[in-house]
């Protein structure tokens, strides 16, 4: 497939090398060129300096067939004018933008761009880790309402069955990995030393959580 | 009319007083809080508000969704767009005008972004000084419609072959139409049987493409 990134920050640069790795057709824009050197060595794909609305930079890096597109610089309002324009100009299929503030990405995602905000999502997440420290956040949804949690079975919950940990409309055992393999186990499955269990839970609920599996 | 203005520099603090002086409720937004607090103390019946443009939340305290137009005039191509995408789209106002500082960035400025109207310096002046090389009749008023449209004005000669001519006698391209006749200090209706004579000012709405064509139909 073929991407086109807007901006070679950190994001941008790992995105681009992760992509290029992958074996993916990869474009980077960045209007600084000292920016690409940020890429990784195996990166192979193309560097073009210039601005990410510019259309003949946008052209030049292919966006006319696209499969996806990323803009990713340190600028919300870049990152949503070049993302606006790839999806609706260029018509690429799949476009995502970050955005810092958290008010405009919801804003933006409304307006039909998904949009990720990792101050939203850092700050959350880093709440939950002070919150919370026996239960490791591995994702958070929405804006924090829901977060799924991962939690290694103690001596405590040996032998208990899954269901006791389902409490509708709070929390449900989402995924359950035993000896290196991952299921979605039923409501009778019975828990053993070692399991790793990932709960999806309301975040308000964590701390009932917390208690039922008598952490801190 | 509520009108809010993005941008309470040069361009901004003129809009914003001559719109005031017609009588138009005004409302500023400025970056800069130095500016903001100059442009309240010379127009002190203006709502002049220190902010981001591009932010929401700053633009609902300027009163966004009480503004029936919101104009962006900052020198910065990107907040005008964003100023203009959020009112559009997000805020819903019915009309948008965004000013481009930079012409290369004159192709984003579409509804696709929330703009309706865009005003480029260097396009009109590329455009008046093209028309003055090409010895053209004709000068643009306005450009609309994205810039596919344009609003002229060409002043009848009196060495023009249409003097005497009836308005329904010229040979306008397709898609143009004579708005009004300009004679004399007063506005004529553009009716079918109306003669030029020598000196009317004749406004026509054609296509940016067109204008040469219109201005042969006028010499």
């Amino acid at each position: 497939m073929r991407f086109v990134i807007v901006g070679c920050g950190r994001v941008g640069a790992r995105l681009g090398s992760q992509l290029s790795l992958a074996g993916h057709e990869v474009a980077v824009i960045d209007k600084d060129p000292q920016a690409f050197l940020r890429l990784s060595p195996t990166f192979k794909g193309e560097t073009i300096e210039g601005v990410g609305f510019d259309r003949e930079v946008l052209i030049r890096a292919g966006i006319e067939r696209a499969d996806g597109f990323a803009s990713v610089t340190n600028g919300d309002n870049t990152n949503i004018v070049s993302a606006r324009i790839a999806r609706y100009v260029f018509r690429v299929p799949m476009v995502v933008t970050r955005i810092y503030d958290p008010r405009r990405a919801e804003i933006y995602r409304r307006l039909g761009i998904p949009t990720i905000s990792p101050t939203d999502w850092g700050a959350t997440a880093i709440a939950e880790m002070l919150l919370h420290p026996g239960l490791a956040t591995r994702l958070t949804m929405g804006h924090g309402e829901v977060t799924l949690v991962e939690y290694a079975v103690t001596e405590y919950l040996n032998g208990h069955r899954v269901d006791e940990l389902n409490i509708p409309g709070e929390m449900v055992v989402a995924g359950l990995v035993r000896e290196s393999r991952a299921t979605l186990p039923t409501p009778g499955t019975r828990l053993q030393l070692g399991d790793m269990l990932y709960i999806s839970v309301q975040t308000a609920s964590l701390g009932r959580l917390e208690e039922m599996l008598r952490l801190p | 009319m509520n009108v809010l203005i993005v941008g309470g520099g040069k361009t901004g603090s003129y809009l914003a007083q001559r719109l005031y002086e017609e009588g138009q409720a005004v409302m500023v937004i400025e970056k800069n809080p130095e500016g903001a607090a100059k442009l309240k103390e010379i127009l002190p019946a203006i709502t002049v508000v220190a902010g981001d443009g591009d932010d929401p939340a700053t633009l609902e305290l300027a009163g966004v969704r009480n503004a029936d137009v919101v104009v962006a005039t900052t020198g910065d191509d990107e907040d005008n767009l964003v100023a203009c995408l959020l009112a559009r789209l997000e805020f819903r106002v019915r009309r948008t005008l965004a000013r481009v500082n930079n012409p290369k960035n004159e192709w984003l400025f579409t509804p696709t972004l929330g703009i309706d109207v865009w005003v480029s310096q260097a396009h009109v002046i590329a455009d008046l000084l093209r028309e003055e090389l090409a010895g053209l009749e004709v000068s643009t008023l306005m450009r609309l419609a994205g810039g596919q449209l344009a609003l002229v004005e060409s002043v009848v000669q009196p060495t023009s072959r249409q003097v005497g001519r009836a308005l329904s006698e010229l040979a306008l391209p397709a898609n143009s139409a004579v708005v009004a006749i300009v004679r004399g200090g007063g506005v004529l209706a553009p009716r079918p049987d109306l003669t030029l004579q020598n000196g009317d000012r004749v406004i026509a709405l054609t296509q940016a493409a067109q204008r040469q064509r219109l201005a042969a139909a006028l010499s």
